[in-house]
C-alpha cells in the first residue's frame, strides 16, 4: 500500500536466484492460457490480501454515516478525523511506549539469545546436551501455563503496571532465539576461533570482537522478528498494563480500549472511522519497518526450514542423546540476507569442506565471513595456514 | 518409539523436580477497619474514575474542591475509566486513591472482599439521612450486609423512547406500546417493521434485550439477585422475559439480524436512528433524548414506560457512585469531597451550568431535558428551576415520562458476585436470543455458573 | 553424502578426542548460558511450581493469601460446564483452521514460487497481512462481517449469496475468525515457499520424462520433500489454535457491557477470565495444567505420526 515495493523486489528476487527453465517453454495456447490464469489467480489474491487495507484506508477519511457505504474512495474527505483521534486519544504515547518496549525486547532478547547460544555453541561443559535439550523442551510449553504465576511474580515485586513484565523476562534469553542463534553460530568455522584462542584472546573476547559481529545478519533477524512480536502482544499488556494509567498503554491495548471507548454498546458514539484512523497509524509503523526490514522478514525463514526440521526432531528427542548427531549435522546456511547486509569490505570464506543445508541451488553459498577491518586478532586469525586454504576475497 | 521414551524420561525428571523443590505460597496481608472519619483534615485527594466530565461534573468538582479546599486539600483527579482488574492490584498492593468511582454492581464485591469501607458513619458526621436523600432504591444498590459502601450519584431510568412518525404512518398508538400486553405490542412491533429480505431495514422496536435483560426480567416479576445477595437468574419469570425478548426479535428478522442492523446506526450522529426512522421504539436511558435535542427538528418523539405485568410503570436503577477504599490515606477529606460533591449546592450548580449551556448552545433548541441525581430533591429542584416547556412537545412528554417513572425505579439488588451475574445474565440472554440454548437451560446454566463464582467470592 | 561423512570424521578427530572437559571452558560455558538458567529457574520451572502450588489452593489476589482447597479446583474443571465448552469451541476451531491455513499457505507458496516475472512484488503484498497487528486486524474486519452493512456479505450479496451473521450466528463466530486467521496466512507462507525453493528441479524434469501428470508430482515430489515444513507448521499452527486468544477477544470479549456466544468463547479466553477478570488464580492454574496436558498429547501424536511421515533427507 504505502510501501514502496518497487525499489525493494530486485534485492529480493536476487536473494532467491532464479533457476533456469528446465523445460524449455513451448509457446503453446495452452500454456499461455495457463499463464494467464496464473497471473489473474496471483492478482485476486494481491487484491483480497490488500483490500482489508484499501478499505481501513478509505474508512479513516470518511465520515460516521458512510463508513459502511463500503466505497473505496470516500464520497466526503473527512481528514479531521485524524486531528479528532490525535486530540482524543494519546496516540504518541502509545506509539512511544510500544518502541520503547519493543526495542527493549528485541535488544535484551538478541543480545542474551546469543550470549546463551554461544555458551552452547562454542563450549563444552558437563550437561550441556540435557540443558539444550530443555532448552528445545521450553519451545513446546504453552504460554498459558505460566501466564499466571508469572503475573503473581511480578505482583509480587511490584511491577505490575509497569512496562518491565513486557521486555524483562527477555533478559534471561528465549528459547526460539537461542536455537536460531545457535544454529547461526555453528556455522561459523571452529577453526578460527580456537586460532585465536591460541593467539590468546578471551572468551569473552571471542564473543563479543569475533561471534558478535559475524552474526549480525541473524541478529537483525532476531530483533525484528521479536520487535514485531513485542508490538502485537496484547495479552501480557492486557494483564501488565490494564492497571495503569491510559498513558501507559501499549499500541494494542490502546486500539482495543479505542475500540470499546467507541463501541455504540458501551455508551461510545460508533465512531467506527476513529477506530479506523487508530488502527491505520498503528499499521503505519509495521509497514515502515517491513519496507526497510522486509528481505528479513521474509528471507529470514530461508534458515528456518532447515531449523524447522530438526527442531521437531530434537524436541521430539528432548533428552539430549541426540546432541552429538545434532552437532555433527551440517549447520544451515548463513541466511542469504548476509550478502546484502551492507558489509561491503567482507571476506566470505568459502568452506566447502563444511557444505550448508541450504538446498540445490545454494550449493557455492558462503558459510562464514571473517572482516578484514576488525581488530588485529581477528585478521591474525584469518590467516592461520588451516583457514587459508580456502580462502577467497569477494568484493 | 526411542525419542519417545525419552521425551517421558525428561517428563519424568521434570516432575520429580518439582516435587523436590515444591514451596508452600501465599503471604500476608488483609483488609483494614473502617476509618472514623473527622471534620479535621487536610493534606491531599486522589480521585480515580472522574471520567467524562463533561460541564455537570465538572461545575461539581468545583464545588467540592471549594469545600475541602478551606481545610488546604488538593484535589488530583485521575480522569481514566474504572477498571476492575486495576483496581483489584491496586488494593492489594496498597497503592489506592482516596476516592474511587465505579458503577454500583461493582460495590458489593468490593465490599465483601473488605476492600472499601462502610460511609454510614460519613453520612452521620454530616447529618445527611441517605435513605431520605437518595432514592431509597438507589442506596440498595450500594448496601451489602447492613451497611452503606458508597456515596451514590446520578440514575438512568431506562424507558421507551418512541419515534412517533413511524408510528403515525402505520397507525400504532401510544396505548399499543404496552409491554404487559404483550400481543399487543408485538402486532404493533410487527406492523412498524421494514424487512430488506431477512434483515430488519426498520426495527419496530429494539428491546436492547441483552444490554438491558435485568430491566426486562425485573419487569416481568423475576430478579436477578436475590435478598441475601445471591444470584438468582433461574427465576421462572425471567425465563419468560427472555421469551418475550425472543418473540420481539424472531418478528424482526431474529437477534443476530436485528443486532447487527442497529450496531450500525449512527447513534450520536446526524444520521441516528430516529432521524433516519431506522426504529419505531427503542429502550433507552434518559441521557438518550439529551443527545437528540441537537435534532429536535428532524425527529418527533414520544416515550412511555416499560409496564410491569400488572400495568405500572416501571424501571430499574442504575448509576454510579464514589467508595473509599480501606487503605485509602485520607479517608475524612474523601469523606468531606464526596458529601459536597453529592450535596444539593452541588447539584444546584450542576444544574445551573446545564442550563447555561442549553441557553447559549442554539444546537440544543432550548430544550433541558433535566439531571437525574439519584435524589429526588436535587431532581425536583432542578426541574422546578430549570425544565421549562419547549417548543417540542414531544421532547416535553418524554421529558415527563422519564420523571414519572423515576420514582417507580427498583434495584437489581447487590451482591458480591454482582459482576459476574451481570456477565453470566447477558451471556445466557445472548445465547437464547441467538436460539444456542433454550431460555430456561440457558438461564439454569448462567445460574450454576454465577453460584459457583458466588461460592469463590464469598465462600 | 560421501563429503559429509569425511567432515564428520576430520572434525571429528580435532574436536571430539579431547574426552575430558576444560575445567575453565566449562565454567565459561556455564557463565555464558547462566542468564538462561536464571530465567529458566524463575519464569519456567518456578512458574511452573509456583502454578502447580497454587492450583491446589483458593487464591485471593486482594489480599495476597492462599487457602488450601485440595482437589477442588481440579474437580471443578469438569463440574463447570464453561470448561469443557471452550475445550470444545477451541479444538472444533484448529481442526477447522489449521488444515485450511496448510492448505491455503502452500497453495499460496506454490502459486508465488512458479512466478517468475514480479515474484518479489507478489511476495512483499502477500507478507503484509502478517505485519498487520491483531487490533487493527480485528478492528477491520470487526466492521468487512458485519451481517447487514459489511463489505463481505455486500460482496457475497452481489454474487447472489445471502452471506451469514458473521460474528452473531453461532454456527458462522468460528468460520469468522478462520477467516481472520487466513488472511493473515502469509507467516506459513513463506515457510512453505522457503521449502519449497530447496526442492531440486531436476527431480521434476525426471517424473515429467517418466510422464507424471502435476497432480501425481505434486504428492510425489513436492509434497514429501516438504513434509519437514509441513510437520513444523503443523504443530506451531496448532499450539497456536489451541492458544487462540486475541481475535476472539478482541470482537467478542473486549466490551464487558454485552454478551458474548457460547460458541465464541475459547480455553484461552476463559482462562484469561478466570485468572484476570475473576481472579480466581487457582483454577486458572488447574485449566492451564489441563491444557498443558492436552498440548502435550496432541504434540506427542503429531511427532509421533511425523516422525512416520516425514521424509529427511539425511536418514537416507
Amino acid at each position: 500500500m504505502s510501501v514502496d515495493t518497487s525499489a525493494l523486489a530486485p534485492t529480493i528476487s536476487s536473494a532467491g536466484k532464479e533457476r533456469p527453465a528446465i523445460v524449455k517453454p513451448r509457446r503453446s495456447i495452452g500454456s499461455i492460457l495457463g499463464q494467464v490464469i496464473h497471473w489473474i489467480v496471483l492478482v485476486f489474491f494481491a487484491a483480497l490480501f490488500l483490500y482489508p487495507f484499501a478499505w481501513l484506508l478509505a474508512a479513516s477519511f470518511k465520515p460516521r454515516g458512510q463508513v459502511f457505504d463500503n466505497l473505496l474512495i470516500p464520497k466526503t474527505f473527512q481528514p479531521e478525523n485524524f486531528v479528532q483521534v490525535w486530540n482524543e486519544l494519546p496516540l504518541l504515547a502509545w506509539v512511544g511506549n510500544s518502541i520503547l518496549i519493543a526495542v527493549l525486547a528485541a535488544g535484551f532478547v538478541t543480545v542474551s539469545s546469543s550470549l546463551v547460544a554461544w555458551g552452547f555453541a562454542y563450549f563444552r561443559f558437563p550437561g550441556r546436551g540435557i540443558l539444550f535439550g530443555l532448552v528445545l523442551a521450553t519451545m513446546m510449553l504453552p504460554g498459558a501455563v505460566t501466564l499466571v504465576p508469572q503475573y503473581l511474580i511480578w505482583n509480587n515485586i511490584g511491577l505490575v503496571g509497569t512496562n518491565i513484565p513486557l521486555w524483562g523476562m527477555n533478559l534471561f534469553g528465549s528459547a526460539f532465539y537461542i536455537f536460531l542463534q545457535r544454529q547461526f553460530f555453528l556455522g561459523l568455522p571452529r577453526e578460527i576461533f580456537e586460532a585465536a584462542r591460541v593467539d590468546g584472546v578471551s572468551y569473552w573476547g571471542m564473543f563479543w570482537r569475533m561471534a558478535f559481529p559475524l552474526s549480525i545478519p541473524s541478529f537483525i533477524i532476531v530483533f525484528l522478528f521479536e520487535f514485531q512480536a513485542s508490538w502485537n502482544n496484547l495479552q501480557a499488556a492486557l494483564i501488565y498494563l490494564n492497571a495503569g494509567s491510559a498513558e501507559g498503554y501499549t499500541v494494542p491495548l490502546g486500539i482495543a480500549s479505542a475500540m470499546t471507548k467507541y463501541s455504540p454498546t458501551n455508551g461510545g458514539h460508533g465512531d467506527y472511522q476513529y477506530v479506523m484512523v487508530a488502527a491505520l497509524l498503528v499499521t503505519l509503523p509495521m509497514l515502515i519497518l517491513f519496507a526497510f526490514g522486509q528481505r528479513y522478514f521474509i528471507e529470514g525463514w530461508r534458515p528456518r526450514v532447515a531449523r524447522a526440521e530438526r527442531a521437531s526432531r530434537v524436541a521430539s528427542a528432548a533428552g539430549g542423546s541426540h546432541w552429538e548427531r545434532f552437532q555433527r549435522d551440517p549447520p544451515a546456511c548463513v541466511p542469504s540476507a548476509a550478502h546484502s547486509a551492507g558489509m561491503n569490505s567482507l571476506h566470505f570464506r568459502e568452506c566447502s569442506s563444511t557444505p550448508c543445508r541450504g538446498g540445490v541451488s545454494e550449493v557455492r553459498s558462503p558459510c562464514g565471513m571473517v572482516p578484514t577491518s576488525g581488530s588485529r586478532s581477528e585478521c591474525s586469525m584469518a590467516r592461520t595456514p588451516r583457514a587459508r586454504s580456502s580462502e577467497r576475497t569477494f568484493r | 518409539m526411542k525419542r519417545t521414551k525419552q521425551m517421558l524420561l525428561a517428563a519424568t525428571a521434570g516432575a520429580a523436580l518439582f516435587a523436590l523443590t515444591a514451596c508452600g505460597g501465599g503471604g500476608g496481608g488483609g483488609g483494614g477497619t473502617a476509618a472514623d472519619f473527622s471534620k479535621d483534615y487536610s493534606g491531599s485527594l486522589n480521585v480515580w474514575g472522574f471520567e467524562n466530565a463533561d460541564e455537570v461534573g465538572t461545575s461539581r468538582v468545583d464545588v467540592a474542591d471549594k469545600t475541602v479546599g478551606g481545610n488546604d486539600v488538593k484535589v488530583k483527579l485521575e480522569a481514566a475509566a474504572f477498571d476492575a482488574q486495576k483496581f483489584t492490584t491496586r488494593a492489594a498492593s496498597g497503592n489506592v486513591p482516596d476516592v474511587v468511582q465505579m458503577d454500583r454492581q461493582f460495590v458489593a464485591t468490593y465490599a465483601a472482599q473488605g476492600l472499601v469501607m462502610p460511609v454510614d458513619k460519613c453520612f452521620a458526621l454530616y447529618d445527611v439521612e441517605p435513605r431520605e436523600y437518595w432514592y431509597p432504591q438507589v442506596i440498595d444498590d450500594v448496601a451489602y450486609g447492613g451497611d452503606i459502601y458508597a456515596v451514590p450519584q446520578f440514575y438512568q431510568p431506562p424507558a421507551i423512547l418512541l419515534n412517533t412518525r413511524v408510528m403515525d404512518e402505520v397507525g400504532v398508538t401510544i396505548d399499543d406500546m404496552n409491554t404487559s400486553d404483550q400481543a399487543a405490542f408485538l402486532d404493533a412491533v410487527k406492523k412498524m417493521t421494514v424487512m430488506d429480505g431477512a434483515n430488519p431495514s426498520r426495527m419496530g422496536f429494539d428491546p436492547q434485550g441483552v444490554s438491558k435483560a435485568g430491566l426486562w426480567m425485573l419487569s416481568f416479576g423475576g430478579q436477578t439477585i436475590d435478598k441475601d445477595g445471591k444470584p438468582a437468574l433461574d427465576n421462572e419469570n425471567n425465563v419468560k422475559a427472555i421469551e418475550f425478548l425472543k418473540e420481539i426479535y424472531d418478528a424482526q428478522g431474529g437477534y443476530a439480524n436485528a443486532k447487527s442492523f442497529v450496531d450500525s446506526f449512527d447513534v450520536f450522529g446526524d444520521n441516528n436512528s430516529y432521524v433516519a426512522d431506522q426504529v419505531g421504539g427503542a429502550v433507552f436511558d434518559q441521557w438518550y433524548p439529551n443527545v437528540l435535542t441537537s435534532y429536535a427538528d428532524q425527529v418527533q418523539l414520544g416515550a412511555t414506560p416499560v409496564m410491569t405485568q400488572d400495568g405500572k410503570p416501571f424501571t430499574v436503577a442504575s448509576g454510579s457512585s464514589f467508595v473509599i477504599p480501606t487503605a485509602a490515606k485520607n479517608p475524612s477529606a474523601a469523606c468531606a469531597w464526596l458529601i459536597s460533591l453529592t450535596s444539593p449546592e452541588a447539584w444546584q450548580a450542576a444544574g445551573e451550568a446545564r442550563a447555561e449551556t442549553t441557553a447559549n448552545d442554539p444546537g440544543r433548541h432550548g430544550i433541558n431535558t433535566g439531571l437525574f441525581t439519584g435524589s429526588p430533591e436535587s431532581d425536583q429542584a432542578i426541574r422546578d428551576a430549570y425544565v421549562k416547556p419547549s417548543d417540542y412537545p414531544g421532547f416535553d412528554q418524554v421529558i415527563d415520562t422519564y420523571y414519572t417513572v423515576a420514582a417507580n425505579g427498583q434495584s437489581f439488588g447487590s451482591s458480591p458476585a454482582g459482576q459476574q451475574i451481570q456477565t453470566e445474565l447477558q451471556n445466557a440472554v445472548t445465547s437464547a436470543l441467538l436460539g444456542e440454548k433454550a431460555p430456561a437451560d440457558a438461564l439454569k446454566d448462567a445460574q450454576d455458573a454465577a453460584m459457583r463464582a458466588y461460592n469463590q467470592v464469598a465462600g | 553424502m560421501a563429503n559429509t561423512m569425511t567432515v564428520e570424521t576430520t572434525a571429528g578427530t580435532r574436536v571430539f578426542k579431547t574426552s575430558k572437559y576444560n575445567r575453565r571452558e566449562a565454567l565459561a560455558g556455564y557463565l555464558f548460558i547462566s542468564p538462561w538458567i536464571v530465567g529458566f529457574l524463575i519464569f519456567t520451572l518456578g512458574a511452573m511450581i509456583y502454578s502447580l502450588v497454587i492450583s491446589f489452593t483458593y487464591y485471593q489476589l486482594a489480599t495476597n493469601t492462599a487457602r488450601p482447597a485440595g482437589l477442588a479446583n481440579y474437580e471443578a474443571l469438569f463440574d463447570d460446564p464453561k470448561v469443557m465448552m471452550s475445550l470444545g469451541n477451541t479444538l472444533f476451531y484448529a481442526v477447522l483452521a489449521v488444515p485450511l491455513e496448510i492448505i491455503f499457505a502452500l497453495f499460496l507458496a506454490m502459486l508465488l514460487n512458479n512466478v517468475r516475472r514480479g515474484a518479489g512484488v507478489f511476495r512483499t503484498l502477500y507478507y503484509l497481512p502478517k505485519m498487520t497487528p491483531a487490533v487493527a486486524t480485528a478492528s477491520v474486519f470487526f466492521l468487512l462481517l458485519n451481517g447487514n452493512q459489511g463489505a463481505i456479505n455486500k460482496g457475497l450479496a452481489a454474487i447472489g449469496i445471502q452471506g451469514p451473521q458473521w460474528l452473531l450466528d453461532p454456527n458462522w463466530v468460528k468460520p469468522s475468525i478462520v477467516l481472520m486467521t487466513l488472511w493473515g496466512v502469509s507467516g506459513t507462507m513463506v515457510i512453505f515457499l522457503a521449502a519449497l525453493k530447496t526442492v531440486p528441479r531436476d527431480l521434476y524434469e525426471v517424473a515429467q520424462i517418466d510422464g507424471a501428470g502435476p497432480v501425481r508430482r505434486f504428492f510425489s515430489i513436492t509434497l514429501p520433500m516438504i513434509s519437514g515444513a509441513m510437520f513444523f507448521n503443523v504443530i506451531v499452527l496448532t499450539i497456536a489454535a489451541l492458544q487462540t486468544f486475541d481475535q476472539a477477544y478482541l470482537l467478542f470479549y473486549r466490551d464487558t457491557g454485552t454478551g458474548a456466544p457460547d460458541a465464541s468463547l475459547f480455553y484461552a479466553i476463559y482462562l484469561f477470565q478466570q485468572a484476570f477478570r475473576q481472579f480466581n488464580f487457582g483454577f486458572a492454574a488447574a485449566m492451564a495444567w489441563l491444557l498443558f496436558l492436552i498440548i502435550m498429547i496432541i504434540s506427542l501424536v503429531q511427532v509421533k505420526l511425523g516422525n512416520r511421515f516425514v521424509y529427511y533427507e539425511s536418514e537416507r
